[in-house]
């Protein structure tokens, strides 16, 4: 019986159902030589020729988080050279062509010579000013940590508790709080100091001016508040 | 169609071979399995420019995802489970328009339990009865006798066990019989 039916069904149904057509079949032809032709053009070779592709992957994949990783250790190694830029103040090379003394000292990125600047009385008033011009929009030399070191020990907070009487004081390196706050690169406390009255010439034991400071740090605007200030 | 070559390879080397770009490959396969799938489809449907619709879509499927074939499992097992799927889809967008006709007719009480114009002629009367199957048993049995898949090929396509497969092709045939002698 279910052989009876079962060939009467497939007779039936062949007969009823026919054909899907030759447009139908041309299109799915077309469309699978269509198909084999993209992959090819474009080199996605299939399952057969798929593996190489991914062997290659895998030695990308390390050279990649290697690359990474190097510019990661890179930036590790960069970023707190601007960073020391803010709180630290670098000094300038100069021109040849203004080779004054100070100036000469500042391209040499000497903080020794620029340090010995005013102890030669005859040199440092003419100093402030040739550095002032040579140093703006020049290119930088880190001064590295012994400049780092001279700004250290100045605390912004103190000074507006400091007494009117104390704003002058020098602290163990000899430093008054408006040549550390030069040093440092830190304008706030550089106008807060000499709104306070603090005296804007008054030079480290090694004879170097808070202007001289600014000006040899490329710290143009401290500079600028230091002659408002009547610095020389 | 040009003759095809290769007839003898069977479909899962055919599959390989257009995966690596052998278009005949793919044209001895369509060939080989075109007028099954084709009355699986008009069968399911019920509807011509449906199934060239489904048929179309079945075979593009087909060659798009030719280089992720895994032969590990029959050929016919994966086209038909393509083309199941593409059905069900189709069904949930529109009512098979002959099972529709079928209800109209079966709710008219003069027009007796299959249309009078199938009276006469056996063959459309068993077409009409098998349309009148519940879903899952007309699926079972038009891959059985349409497609010519096994039971546990069918098991899978349709994501039943083996014995659910195999009791839905046993009560399709036995709501058949009662069916055609209604007819009779």
């Amino acid at each position: 019986m279910n052989d009876d039916i079962d060939e009467q069904y497939r007779q039936s149904s062949a007969r009823e159902a026919g054909e899907p057509g030759e447009a139908t079949r041309r299109r799915i032809l077309e469309h699978a030589a269509t198909l084999a032709a993209q992959r090819a053009a474009a080199g996605d070779e299939f399952r057969g020729n798929s593996a190489p592709p991914r062997r290659r992957l895998q030695w990308r994949r390390p050279a990649l988080f290697g690359t990474l990783a190097a510019a990661a250790v890179a930036g590790l190694m960069v970023v707190p050279q601007f960073l020391r830029r803010d709180t630290a103040p670098v000094y300038a090379t100069v021109a040849p062509a203004e080779l004054s003394p100070a100036t000469s000292a500042a391209q040499r990125q000497s903080l020794t010579a620029l340090r010995a600047l005013p102890q030669k009385a005859a040199q440092a008033p003419a100093a402030a000013p040739a550095l002032a011009s040579a140093g703006a929009g020049r290119g930088l030399a880190s001064a590295g940590a012994a400049t780092a070191a001279m700004a250290r020990s100045f605390d912004g907070a103190a000074v507006e508790r400091a007494a009117p009487a104390d704003i002058d004081a020098r602290d163990a390196t000899g430093r008054t709080a408006l040549l550390n706050a030069v040093l440092r690169g830190d304008a706030v406390t550089v106008t807060s100091l000499l709104a306070r009255g603090a005296n804007p010439d008054l030079a480290g034991p090694d004879g170097l001016s808070p202007l001289q400071a600014a000006v040899a740090g490329n710290q143009p605007a401290i500079a600028a508040l230091l002659r408002q200030a009547g610095a020389r | 169609m040009a003759p095809m070559q290769d007839n003898s390879a069977c479909d899962e080397e055919l599959m390989e071979r257009y995966a690596r770009g052998d278009v005949t490959a793919f044209e001895v396969l369509y060939r080989r399995h075109e007028l099954r799938v084709w009355r699986y489809l008009q069968r399911e449907t019920g509807n011509r420019a449906t199934a060239q619709d489904l048929m179309q879509e079945v075979w593009f499927a087909v060659a798009r995802d030719a280089a992720h074939y895994q032969p590990t499992a029959r050929f016919t097992t994966w086209l038909f489970t393509i083309a199941h799927h593409r059905v069900i889809d189709s069904l949930r967008q529109r009512r098979r328009e002959v099972a529709i006709d079928v209800e109209e007719l079966a709710a008219d009480p003069a027009a007796g339990p299959l249309p009078a114009a199938e009276a006469h002629d056996r063959s459309r009367a068993l077409l009409a009865a098998v349309n009148r199957l519940p879903e899952d048993q007309r699926s079972a049995l038009v891959l059985q006798l349409d497609a010519d898949l096994p039971v546990d090929a069918i098991a899978t396509v349709t994501g039943c066990s083996f014995e659910t497969a195999k009791s839905r092709l046993r009560y399709a045939r036995t709501r058949l019989r009662e069916l055609l002698t209604e007819y009779a």
